[in-house]
C-alpha cells in the first residue's frame, strides 16, 4: 500500500464515520398527526406582511385562543422559524426581549426581493406559516444594466437590434413591473425618448433596421440613474451586381505594363455603398482557356487590382464576383503584337545564334526579360530572357551534331526559324 | 547486564531510524498527494459538471409566448440543462456547503447572494436539504443576440428538509413560482435574477384521486422463475417457462401474482427498453392466462437520500408510463418491506420518500391502485393515506394473525392485502428444527381456515422451491439460504408438495 492510497484509506474511513454519524437519526412515530390537539398550539402574529426590501422584518408568535398578544412560548418547547426566499432557505432563531420573544430575520434576508414564507415551527413541527412580500427598495440608487446586440446589423427590413435593460436597486433585487423606464436612442441625428414598463424584472425595446445606413446609439435610464451610450451600427446588406472596367496604358502584348481592373461602386438593394473590406475576385479568361485571377477589397465601395499585360497577342475576358452574393458583367481587352518580325543571325565562328535586337511598337528594345526560347524539331532547346533587345544562344556546349539544322525562334507570339550550317 | 543494554539501545536506533524514515515517507507522501490534487484538466471543460451530476427533476416548457429574437430548439435545450444544473448545485450546496458549481451556474451577484446565506447558515449548524420536482418553464425573452433569456417557472415543486444538529427539524413540499434571467457567459447560461414571486399553496391533502377498486377476492401468489430467483428479468429471461409457471398458476385456482423490478437491474433513471420488453412479455402472458399483476417497483433500493429522488421519480415515470394501460397490471407496489431501511436509512427519510413516490406513481396513473409492501402489519399504517389498500407481510406464528387483522380492520377502512406469507419447509441438514412438507400443507390448511372467516385478500410466498437463494437476500449463510429456498409450493425437482393441493383444493 503506497502513502498515497493510505491518506485516501483514512479519508474514506473518516466519511464513513461522518455518515454513519449523520445518518444517525432518532426514532419519532410519524403517524401521530402533528400533534396540534395535545400540544400548545403557537400561530405566528398577523401584522404587516409587505415591506421594502433593506427594512428591519421582525416576526411575533402567539399562542393560539390568546388573540395577538405576543408569547415567548414555555421554556421546554422550541421555536424556529423557517425562512425561505428567493435564493433559498434558512431558519432563524428566536430572540426574547423583556415582554415577548420574536424573529428578526437577518439583514441579507430583508434584501432580498420577492414572495418569503415563513414557516413557525414549533417543537420540529410546522404549526403556522405566512407569506411576506419584499418589495424592491425603487427610490434607492438604481443601476441600470443593459443589453444592446447585436454590435452590428443589416440595412433592409429584417434585421434589427434590441435593447435590453435590467435595472436593480440599491440591493441588486428586480425592479417592480410596471415601473416605466425611459429607453433614448439617436439615429441620424433624431433623437426619440420611449416609455417601456418593466415586466419581470426586465424591459426591452426593439430598433428595427432601417434602408439607409446609419448608427443607432441608445440608453436606458430610470429614476434619472442612466448608463453609458450604447451602438450597433446599421451595415450596408448585400451588395448588388455591377460593372467593371479597365485601364491600361496601350493595347500591346508586351508583357510589361500593367493592367487597372476596377469595380463600379458596389452598392446594397438600397443603394448603399458596402461596408469597406468587401473582397472582390476578378477572373481573367484567355483565348485558350486558361484563367488567372487577382483580387482585391473595396475601398469606398469601389475595388481595384492589377494584372501584367500578356507577353503575347491575345483576347481576355473578364469578370469579378464576390463569391456567392454578386458578380459583374463580362469585359473583352485585346492585346495586340509589338513587332512583326524578329531578327535572327548565326555566327559560325563563336557558334552562336544571336536573336535580335528585337524592336518594340516605336522603335524601342522589347522590355528587358522578354522571353525568348530555342526549339530544334519542336523541342526546347534553351529559354533565355533578352537583354537590351538581345538574346545570345550559344550551340557549342549542347553537343548537337555538326550537320544542316534548322531551328525555330519563339517570342511575343511570333515564330522564326533559321538554317545553320555547322 | 552490559549486553542487554547495548542490545536495547540497538533496538532503540533502529526503531527510531524505522519510525523516522516512517515519517519521512508519510511527509513525502502528504507533499506528493498535495501537488497532485486540484482541479483536473478536465474539469475547466463544461462537460465534466455535466457529467458528473444525476439529476432528472421532470420539466416542461412553452417558448409561444418567447419574445424577441430566435429561441431554437437547441437553445432551449442548453438554457433547461443549465438551469437544471443551477438547480442542483444550489441544492448541493445547501446540503453540504460545497460551493462547487456555483461560480459557473450563477453570475457574481447571484451568487453573492446565495454564498451568504450558505455562509449563514453553515454559522448556524444548519443544512437544508432539498431537491425540486418538477419545473415548469415559460420563455418570455430572448435578446436578439441570444445571450439573455427571461423566463418564469411556474409551480415549481420541491421538497426540503431542514438539518440541524443530526436531526430533521422540519420538511416541506412546496409550491413555488420563480421568475428568472439567465445570461450566457463563457459558455454557460447563468443564473443573474431568480425571484420567487406568487407562491402557490402548499402541498398538504395530495389524495383526491378516484380510488382504484381491487377485484372482489384476490388470491395470488409472489411469483420467480425456479431457475432465477430474485432475477426474473435477467439473462435467463424465457417466456416459455413463464407462460408454463403461469398455467400452474391457474391451476392452483389463483388470480394474481406479484412481480418484482429490480432498480439497478432496470437501469436506474434511464430505464432499458430491453427490461421494459421483458415485463411487457410477462404482463402480455398474464394477460393471457387471466391473471393480475401487483408491480413491486424498487426492489433492493436503499438510497432514499433527497438528492436522489429525481432519478427514482423518472425511473418510475418510465415504468409506470409504459405498463399504465396494460390490462394485466392491477397496482404499483411502491417497494418491497421498505420498513426494514428504517434503522439504516431513518424512518423519517424513508417515509418521505414513499410519500412522494406512491403519490407520484397515483398522479401517473389514476387508474391503478397504489400499495406499499410493508414487512409487518403494525407498520402498514403508516402512509395509509397515500395507498389504494394496506398491503403487509405475515411471518409469524399464525396464531397471532386473526388479532392483527382485527386490529388493522379498527385502524383502517381501506382494504387489506396479506401480501406475502408462507411456511419455509426446510427440515434437514442446515435445520433440525425447521418445518417439513406436511406441516408447511397444515400451514396453509390453518391459513385458509381464518381466511375462510375473515375473507381478506392474500398472496402466498412462493411458487417454486429454488436450489439456492442469493447472497444479498440471505447474507450468505447456509441455513439461511435452506429457509429462503424452500417456501415454495412445488419443489426443486418440480414435484408437487403437500401444500400445492391445499391451495388448490380451498374452498
Amino acid at each position: 500500500m503506497s502513502i498515497g492510497t493510505y491518506t485516501a484509506a483514512s479519508i474514506v474511513i473518516s466519511t464513513c464515520m461522518a455518515l454513519a454519524i449523520l445518518s444517525f437519526a432518532p426514532e419519532e412515530d410519524l403517524k401521530v398527526p402533528s400533534g396540534f390537539s395535545d400540544e400548545r398550539r403557537y400561530e405566528l402574529l398577523p401584522g404587516k406582511v409587505e415591506f421594502l426590501a433593506g427594512d428591519s422584518i421582525r416576526i411575533g408568535f402567539h399562542e393560539t385562543g390568546i388573540e395577538s398578544i405576543p408569547s415567548k412560548g414555555k421554556n421546554t418547547d422550541t421555536f424556529l422559524l423557517w425562512v425561505k426566499s428567493s435564493y433559498g432557505s434558512v431558519p432563524v432563531e428566536p430572540q426574547t426581549d423583556s415582554n415577548n420573544s420574536y424573529f428578526q430575520l437577518p439583514s441579507f434576508l430583508c434584501e432580498t426581493a420577492g414572495e418569503t414564507e415563513v414557516l413557525l415551527v414549533v417543537n420540529n413541527k410546522i404549526t403556522d406559516r405566512k407569506m411576506i412580500r419584499i418589495l424592491p427598495k425603487e427610490d434607492s440608487a438604481i443601476t441600470m444594466e443593459s443589453y444592446f446586440g447585436p454590435p452590428s446589423i443589416q440595412a433592409g427590413t429584417a434585421d434589427f437590434a434590441m435593447l435590453v435593460t435590467l435595472p436593480t436597486d440599491m440591493y441588486d433585487n428586480m425592479v417592480s413591473d410596471s415601473t416605466m423606464v425611459n429607453i433614448g436612442s439617436t439615429f441620424r441625428r433624431e433623437t426619440s425618448i420611449f416609455n417601456i414598463p418593466m415586466k419581470n424584472g426586465y424591459a426591452w425595446k426593439v430598433f428595427p433596421s432601417t434602408t439607409t445606413t446609419g448608427t443607432y446609439f441608445v440608453n436606458a435610464s430610470l429614476y434619472g440613474f442612466g448608463a453609458r451610450e450604447m451602438e450597433s451600427e446599421v451595415h450596408p446588406s448585400k451588395p448588388v451586381d455591377f460593372t467593371i472596367s479597365a485601364k491600361r496604358e496601350h493595347d500591346y502584348a508586351d508583357g510589361n505594363r500593367l493592367v487597372r481592373l476596377s469595380t463600379s461602386v458596389l452598392r446594397d438593394n438600397y443603394g448603399n455603398v458596402i461596408s469597406d473590406g468587401t473582397l472582390v475576385t476578378f477572373e481573367i479568361e484567355s483565348e485558350q482557356g486558361n484563367i488567372s485571377k487577382t483580387s482585391g477589397t473595396t475601398i469606398n465601395g469601389v475595388s481595384t487590382a492589377q494584372i501584367l499585360h500578356p507577353d503575347h497577342p491575345d483576347t481576355w475576358s473578364v469578370r469579378a464576383r464576390i463569391s456567392g452574393i454578386a458578380e459583374s458583367d463580362s469585359l473583352k481587352l485585346v492585346f495586340t503584337k509589338i513587332t512583326e518580325s524578329i531578327p535572327i543571325n548565326y555566327y559560325k565562328l563563336e557558334d552562336n545564334i544571336v536573336v535580335g535586337p528585337i524592336i518594340s511598337y516605336m522603335g524601342q528594345w522589347v522590355s528587358d526579360g522578354t522571353e525568348i526560347s530555342l526549339f530544334l524539331n519542336d523541342n526546347l532547346i534553351l529559354r533565355k530572357g533578352s537583354k537590351e533587345g538581345i538574346v545570345n544562344f550559344s550551340l557549342s556546349k549542347l553537343g548537337l551534331p555538326s550537320e544542316k539544322l534548322t531551328f525555330e525562334v519563339r517570342a511575343l507570339g511570333i515564330t522564326e526559324t533559321i538554317e545553320v550550317e555547322r | 547486564m552490559r549486553i542487554s543494554r547495548k542490545i536495547t539501545s540497538r533496538i532503540l536506533i533502529i526503531a527510531g531510524f524505522v519510525l523516522l524514515n516512517a515519517l519521512l515517507l508519510l511527509g513525502i507522501g502528504e507533499i506528493y498527494s498535495f501537488l497532485n490534487s486540484g482541479a483536473s484538466k478536465s474539469s475547466i471543460f463544461h462537460g465534466d459538471l455535466e457529467g458528473a451530476i444525476d439529476y432528472h427533476p421532470e420539466i416542461s416548457w412553452d417558448s409561444l409566448q418567447a419574445k424577441g429574437g430566435t429561441l431554437s430548439l437547441n437553445t432551449i435545450d442548453d438554457i433547461i440543462n443549465d438551469y437544471k444544473i443551477a438547480w442542483f448545485v444550489r441544492n448541493n450546496a445547501l446540503f453540504t456547503g460545497d460551493q462547487n458549481g456555483l461560480d459557473d451556474m450563477y453570475t457574481e451577484n447571484a451568487r453573492e447572494k446565495l454564498k451568504e446565506l450558505i455562509r449563514y447558515n453553515s454559522e448556524m449548524g444548519i443544512s437544508i436539504e432539498s431537491t425540486t420536482l418538477s419545473h415548469n418553464l415559460q420563455f418570455d425573452l430572448i435578446s436578439a443576440d441570444g445571450k439573455l433569456v427571461a423566463f418564469t417557472d411556474l409551480g415549481m415543486r420541491s421538497y426540503s428538509r431542514l438539518w440541524k444538529d443530526g436531526n430533521i427539524q422540519a420538511e416541506t413540499n412546496e409550491l413555488a413560482s420563480y421568475k428568472l434571467v439567465m445570461l450566457l457567459e463563457d459558455g454557460f447560461w447563468r443564473i443573474r435574477h431568480m425571484e420567487r414571486f406568487q407562491s402557490g399553496k402548499p402541498i398538504t391533502s395530495i389524495y383526491n384521486y378516484p380510488k382504484a377498486k381491487l377485484p372482489e377476492q384476490l388470491n395470488g401468489i409472489n411469483y420467480y422463475p425456479q431457475q432465477t430467483p430474485w432475477n426474473t428479468f435477467g439473462k435467463g429471461f424465457d417466456p416459455t417457462i413463464i407462460q408454463e409457471d403461469f398455467r400452474k398458476i391457474k391451476e392452483l385456482r389463483l388470480n394474481a401474482i406479484r412481480v418484482f423490478v429490480n432498480y439497478e437491474d432496470f437501469g436506474s433513471a434511464n430505464v432499458l427498453t430491453e427490461k421494459l420488453d421483458k415485463l411487457q412479455q410477462l404482463l402480455d402472458i398474464a394477460t393471457a392466462n387471466e391473471l393480475h399483476v401487483i408491480v413491486t417497483l424498487f426492489d433492493f433500493y436503499g438510497d432514499y437520500s433527497v438528492r436522489d429522488w429525481t432519478s427514482t421519480l423518472k425511473h418510475a415515470n418510465q415504468l409506470v408510463c409504459r405498463f399504465k394501460d396494460h390490462p394485466a397490471v392491477l397496482s404499483w407496489d411502491v417497494k418491497n418491506e421498505p420498513d426494514l431501511d428504517f434503522s439504516s436509512r431513518g424512518k423519517k427519510e424513508v417515509v418521505a420518500w414513499l410519500e412522494h413516490m406512491s403519490h407520484y406513481i397515483k398522479v401517473l396513473d389514476p387508474g391503478s391502485s397504489v400499495t406499499i409492501g410493508w414487512s409487518n402489519p403494525e407498520d402498514a399504517l403508516l402512509l395509509e393515506d397515500e395507498v389504494d389498500y394496506l398491503s403487509f407481510h405475515f411471518y409469524r406464528d399464525l396464531d397471532g394473525l386473526q388479532e392483527a387483522i382485527d386490529t388493522l380492520k379498527s385502524r383502517t377502512t381501506k382494504p387489506l392485502v396479506l401480501q406475502e406469507l408462507g411456511l419455509s419447509s426446510d427440515f434437514g441438514l442446515w435445520n433440525i428444527f425447521g418445518h417439513n412438507q406436511s406441516e408447511q400443507a397444515e400451514y396453509y390448511d390453518q391459513f385458509l381456515s381464518i381466511n375462510q372467516y375473515d375473507g381478506i385478500h392474500f398472496l402466498t410466498w412462493t411458487l417454486y422451491d429454488f436450489h439456492s437463494s442469493p447472497k444479498t437476500i440471505t447474507g450468505g449463510s447456509p441455513w439461511k439460504n435452506s429457509k429462503q429456498s424452500n417456501f415454495g409450493l412445488i419443489d426443486v425437482n418440480g414435484d408437487e408438495k403437500e401444500a400445492f393441493d391445499v391451495i388448490r383444493d380451498r374452498d
